[in-house]
């Protein structure tokens, strides 16, 4: 819960960010139930007489966190990606050593919060990379806990191949987009 | 991870090798050649020029989609009476005529139509040929802004009056749109026309599926940051964030009576099946178990769904009840079979499967038989959807250079590109959004 709030004030910060610029009226999305958008629809005659055009309702653009934002803000550390093996989540020797050195520098930079991004390369469903993201996120997570690092410092998303890295479509790229990347934010 | 798939496994290999090797799998060829050339069993169906003779610009664009959804239906053969070549058909007393038609199986359809200040009326009548026997009539009015949904509404009632199938041409499709920093949901009509953002957040949206009543889409989004669930009204743009766990949504599934959302939830890396009720919300696990659960689609009762799981060591597609019981596998052919979809008529379920490295869309039975390719094509074919009909497929690919939206018929023939413009991925056909009588 307390990630989730850390999250929400870091996402805040960097809409704060971006909307300095803005010229447009914020809308905000109501919280409301699924039962009240279903019961309160408007009765639409969907007659070839009587056509509603659908207006897309401009939102609020809330963006995700920016990775060379967040570097920024702390000095001195440096959180590289971690890659993974096709269609694995489980981590490889050499992920292990660089998650022991990003272990170290969370230990020593005790302000660190650090956001885990699970992605995959272009291959496979949208759907089943959504999960194997969260996967290798979560595979990322549960180490550097066995490391000692207390959870509630650790945040996890996954992308899936949503956003790639690189856009080739190589071997070489999809290894590079097999990844799980960092984003640090100072307490 | 020790499970009685494992212990199976040995078994369902061969089993599953014997069928690739058996007379049956190769018979699936001839079966496929057999149905292109037979093609499906047209009906003849001749249009004749708008009335009054005289081709106002508005008339002969009407008409053009009128000729363009009927042909794109798949019931008919049509001929077009305006066509220079076509035009004296109907007077030649020979029975041989070009295309080897049979006037004696036709059916003529014909149009008046009027344009009064901003309305256009329509009166079609069907005449059964040779006897000119009229068989329907029916008067259609609409303001000139919906002049393709005027002619969409004329081509499936003709469509349902002589085939009892309610026809495909109100019918609309979502999609991704892919941007350079944001992905955002389109819709668009069956045939590609109108394309018209209903996202617009600057944020990453996947997956749309419509609601049973055609008048809702759910969708993941990280508008929050965090991949969550939402459920946006068509009427008006209002969207509501459904999730109530602070986990990944994703793949949401709409039931057929329209009162659960089928999808996967992912909480410390495990991702499961869940149904959320649309009253109360309510949140039911439908899979437990460690390996990775996703991609639910409903079948047309309700009563199964069909998803993807990794449980027995590489993605394959598995059928269990809506309570999550009676778990079967359905594909053993293949290293990575994803993305199923019940077809609305609840015999097939079409999905991707990994061949050479690439995906290609086939369809197998609902008891695990008849796998048979609907695309054979180069590059990738991904999320495969039905239309309401069960006859037509959507499905996204990137063989000719860039990610569009294509539709094809059930059995792999009418193969036909929806989108141009690349970018454009994740479709879902919506059902019959006509305003029934």
């Amino acid at each position: 819960m307390r990630n989730y709030f850390i999250l929400a004030v870091v996402v805040g910060i960097a809409g704060l960010i971006v909307f300095s610029g803005c010229g447009s009226e914020a809308t905000r999305i109501p919280e409301e139930s699924l039962e009240s958008l279903l019961l309160d629809e408007q009765a639409g005659a969907e007659t070839v007489e009587e056509t509603v055009t659908t207006e897309p309702v401009r939102e609020q653009p809330i963006r995700e966190p920016v990775r060379e934002e967040r570097v920024a803000e702390v000095e001195d550390v440096s959180f590289v990606d971690v890659n993974f093996d096709f269609d694995e989540y489980e981590l490889t020797a050499a992920a292990r050593e660089v998650l022991a050195e990003h272990a170290r520098q969370l230990k020593d930079n005790l302000k660190i919060l650090l956001l885990i991004e699970g992605h995959c390369d272009e291959r496979g469903t949208i759907e089943y990379n959504l999960a194997l993201g969260d996967r290798r996120a979560d595979a990322v997570k549960t180490y550097l806990i066995n490391y000692g690092i207390d959870p509630e410092r650790l945040y996890s998303i996954s992308y899936g191949k949503e956003k790639p890295l690189v856009p080739q479509q190589t071997e070489d790229a999809w290894a590079k987009n097999r990844r799980a990347a960092f984003s640090v934010v100072e307490k | 991870m020790v499970n009685n798939l494992e212990k199976k496994s040995p078994v369902l290999f061969i089993i599953g090798l014997l069928c690739l090797l058996s007379p049956e799998s190769r018979a699936q060829d001839e079966v496929h050649m057999k149905v292109r050339s037979e093609g499906l069993r047209r009906i003849v169906l001749a249009v004749s020029p708008f009335q009054p003779s005289r081709q106002t610009d508005l008339g002969d664009q009407l008409r053009r989609i009128i000729i363009n959804d009927l042909e794109l239906s798949g019931f008919f053969q049509i001929v077009d009476l305006s066509d220079s070549e076509n035009k004296d058909l109907l007077n030649l007393r020979s029975i041989s005529r070009p295309g080897n038609w049979d006037l004696n199986a036709a059916v003529l359809l014909e149009n008046n139509f009027e344009l009064r200040g901003g309305t256009i009326s329509l009166n079609s009548r069907l005449q059964e040929l040779p006897t000119y026997q009229q068989i329907f009539e029916k008067d259609f009015n609409s303001s000139l802004r919906t002049i393709r949904q005027l002619g969409h509404r004329v081509a499936d009632e003709v469509t349902y009056y002589l085939t009892g199938d309610p026809g495909i041409a109100n019918t609309k499709i979502a999609f991704v749109t892919v941007g350079k920093t944001a992905k955002e949901i389109a819709v668009a009509d069956y045939d590609g026309y109108g394309v018209q953002p209903i996202t617009s957040n600057g944020s990453l949206n996947l997956s749309p599926c419509w609601a049973p009543d055609g008048k809702f889409i759910a969708f993941t989004s990280y508008l929050r940051g965090n991949p969550d669930l939402y459920v946006l009204r068509l009427s008006d743009g209002r969207t509501v964030n459904a999730s109530k766990q602070n986990v990944l949504h994703s793949a949401p599934a709409w039931s057929p009576d329209g009162k659960k959302i089928a999808m996967t939830l992912s909480k410390n890396g495990n991702s499961d099946i869940y149904t959320m009720e649309v009253k109360g919300e309510r949140i039911r696990r439908l899979t437990n178990n460690p390996s990775i659960d996703s991609s639910p689609s409903w079948s047309p009762n309700g009563r199964g769904i069909v998803f993807t799981s990794g449980r027995s060591g590489t993605p394959q597609i598995y059928i269990m009840d809506s309570d999550g019981g009676s778990v079967r596998r359905l594909t053993f052919e293949g290293s990575y079979n994803a993305s199923p979809v019940w077809s609305p008529r609840g015999d097939l379920i079409a999905f991707v499967s990994r061949e050479s490295g690439r995906f290609q869309i086939y369809t197998i039975d609902v008891n695990g038989e008849n796998l048979y390719p609907v695309t054979d094509s180069p590059g990738n074919h991904e999320n495969p959807s039905w239309s309401p009909n069960g006859m037509w497929l959507t499905f996204a690919s990137n063989g000719e250079g860039k990610w569009d939206i294509y539709v094809v018929h059930w059995d792999g023939t009418e193969l036909r590109r929806l989108t141009h413009n690349g970018g454009n991925v994740s479709p879902s056909w919506s059902p019959q959004l006509k305003h029934k009588e």
